[in-house]
């Protein structure tokens, strides 16, 4: 393509730095002919002026597009032919100084851009200009269709950048009215009922004390779903550290703060060699807290429970991270529930829950950058896997 | 009873809380030294001495049970406020909100809250709550001079 020609940046500064000089030794006469021939097969107008911008030659490929016949504009003054271009005229002067000079203009719809050099005799005096034109109008429009789409992508990316942050706002707003408001009644109910039950549980018969039963459970359950709302919400909305830690240390952390609600279980730890992880320690112990508990809860009544904790060897920056449990487990079928908001896959009656951990589970492993996934079968037990950035490997001293 | 005058300011605009509060104040006496306001205009009026309690007698309360939500003039501009004023920034001011709002939590304390309590969901340890706040503040802490303790 000729734009690819004159985009090859030696010639140019070639003929900037060392401005062209007429050719010592005469052409053999077959290498004059091959020049001509090659002249007028190249894609391009080339034109030789003398010192006073007299058209010397007119010759190449690309004069007919241009509606012109080779050397027809021979013995013309170039300020009078080209004084409805007044760039162009500048450039040849600017050329006359020196130094090659690019112009780049549009006529009638067809961008052309012309490298003006001098010419310098063997004495060294100026002794004309010599101009290469090429039709770069492909170019061009390719140019400014690239420029366009960039604006227009640019345009749309602010555009929905500003509807994102809008919809953050609004959430962040959501769950700020949600903690206040639907907490308010809350702690009415509750109030009441415990003041009613103060001052008027002699004259209330069992159902009537039942019924009140019924009402405050309900509203301790409203409670925890709101807590855990917000906890849900609050994932995104907290910035995330990055940091090196133990994850030996930290799962050591969460099976002795589960002590409490072992009271009178037998469960069986198996705690294998857990290598360093990257990420956000308070998020990630929220991940294990969440996994263990659940391991915890849904191993009731095995004797003895087994918890199993341990890691895969670390592949492409990544270790894998699993709890194994030898509970309910769960239908792989539902297993698109698994992870969802308020999903659950067992009754309230069966194992309590919000249906929130494992959905914070996931958040908190995507915002690390990880993937998790669980295994299970009825009554077989589950294994839920996570993975998370592995720290760089230290360089080995020199 | 307008002007009659009481050590606590509870500044509460849900008559249902009022209600829940002065309840949990009854466990330690408390219940009649606290002059109960809606928002946070009528707060100021109070602290003041403007509007409708312009007749009422000199002194400070020996602390303030400040809401944070309520109409008008919300508990974060009466605390600024308050805390601003030479002659009242030496109240003891307790935020009583119904959820920890990291930001609230912050903007209150720059703002030289004394403490930052919210109220619990659970009644018996909103009572507990209440009462602790009644009993430190009002029974156990030496209020600044100027303080009217009943």
């Amino acid at each position: 393509m000729m734009a690819e020609e004159a985009e090859k940046p030696g010639r140019q500064e070639a003929s900037a730095e060392t401005p062209g000089r007429m050719p010592g030794p005469e052409l053999p006469d077959s290498q004059l002919e091959l020049l001509r021939l090659a002249v007028q097969h190249a894609p391009l107008i080339l034109s030789v002026y003398d010192k006073e911008f007299r058209f010397r030659l007119l010759m190449g490929g690309a004069l007919g597009e241009r509606g012109m016949k080779e050397n027809q504009l021979v013995g013309l003054d170039a300020r009078e032919v080209l004084k409805d271009n007044p760039e162009l005229l500048a450039s040849l002067e600017k050329a006359k100084q020196g130094h090659t000079h690019r112009w780049l203009g549009e006529r009638t719809g067809v961008y052309l851009e012309a490298y003006v050099s001098p010419i310098f005799d063997g004495k060294g005096e100026f002794n004309g200009l010599v101009s290469m034109a090429l039709n770069v109008t492909d170019r061009v429009k390719a140019q400014a269709e690239v420029l366009r789409l960039n604006a227009e992508l640019e345009a749309k990316i602010k555009e929905r950048t500003g509807e994102l942050e809008e919809a953050i706002h609004e959430l962040e707003a959501f769950s700020y009215s949600v903690s206040h408001d639907l907490r308010a009644p809350l702690r009415h109910i509750g109030g009441f009922l415990e003041l009613l039950l103060k001052k008027s549980a002699a004259s209330l018969d069992d159902q009537g004390r039942r019924y009140l039963g019924i009402i405050s459970d309900s509203a301790k359950r409203m409670d925890s779903l709101i807590t855990d709302l917000l906890s849900f919400s609050r994932v995104n909305r907290q910035e995330r550290l990055s940091l090196r830690f133990s994850m030996a240390e930290l799962t050591a952390q969460v099976i002795h703060d589960l002590d409490p609600d072992l009271q009178g279980r037998e469960v069986e730890w198996t705690v294998g060699e857990l290598p360093d992880a990257v990420g956000d320690l308070s998020m990630i112990r929220q991940v294990m807290a969440n996994l263990l508990a659940n391991a915890v809860k849904f191993t009731l009544g095995r004797q003895p429970a087994r918890i199993e904790i341990g890691a895969l060897a670390e592949d492409e920056g990544k270790n894998t991270y699993f709890v194994r449990d030898n509970g309910a487990g769960f239908e792989m079928k539902y297993y698109e529930k698994l992870f969802g908001i308020f999903q659950r896959l067992h009754g309230a009656a069966e194992f309590e829950g919000t249906g929130i951990g494992l959905a914070n589970v996931r958040r908190i492993v995507h915002r690390h950058g990880g993937t998790v996934w669980a295994e299970g079968a009825v009554g077989r037990g589950a294994t839920f896997s996570f993975t998370l950035p592995a720290p760089p490997v230290p360089k080995p001293a020199p | 009873m307008i002007n009659a005058l009481k050590s606590v300011l509870l500044v509460e605009d849900n008559e249902l809380d009022v209600e829940l509060t002065l309840e949990a104040f009854k466990g330690n006496n408390l219940a009649n030294s606290v002059q109960v306001v809606r928002d946070g205009e009528e707060a100021l009026e109070y602290l003041y001495r403007e509007g409708r309690f312009q007749g009422r007698p000199e002194g400070n309360p020996i602390l303030v049970l400040l809401d944070l939500k309520m109409p008008k003039v919300n508990g974060l501009d009466v605390l600024r406020k308050v805390k601003a004023d030479p002659d009242l920034k030496s109240i003891p001011i307790v935020m009583l909100t119904t959820s920890k709002e990291e930001q609230d939590l912050v903007e209150s304390y720059k703002l030289g809250v004394n403490a930052y309590v919210v109220k619990p969901v659970h009644f018996p340890d909103f009572v507990t709550a209440i009462s602790q706040l009644g009993t430190f503040w009002a029974l156990v802490n030496n209020p600044p001079p100027g303080s009217v303790r009943q």
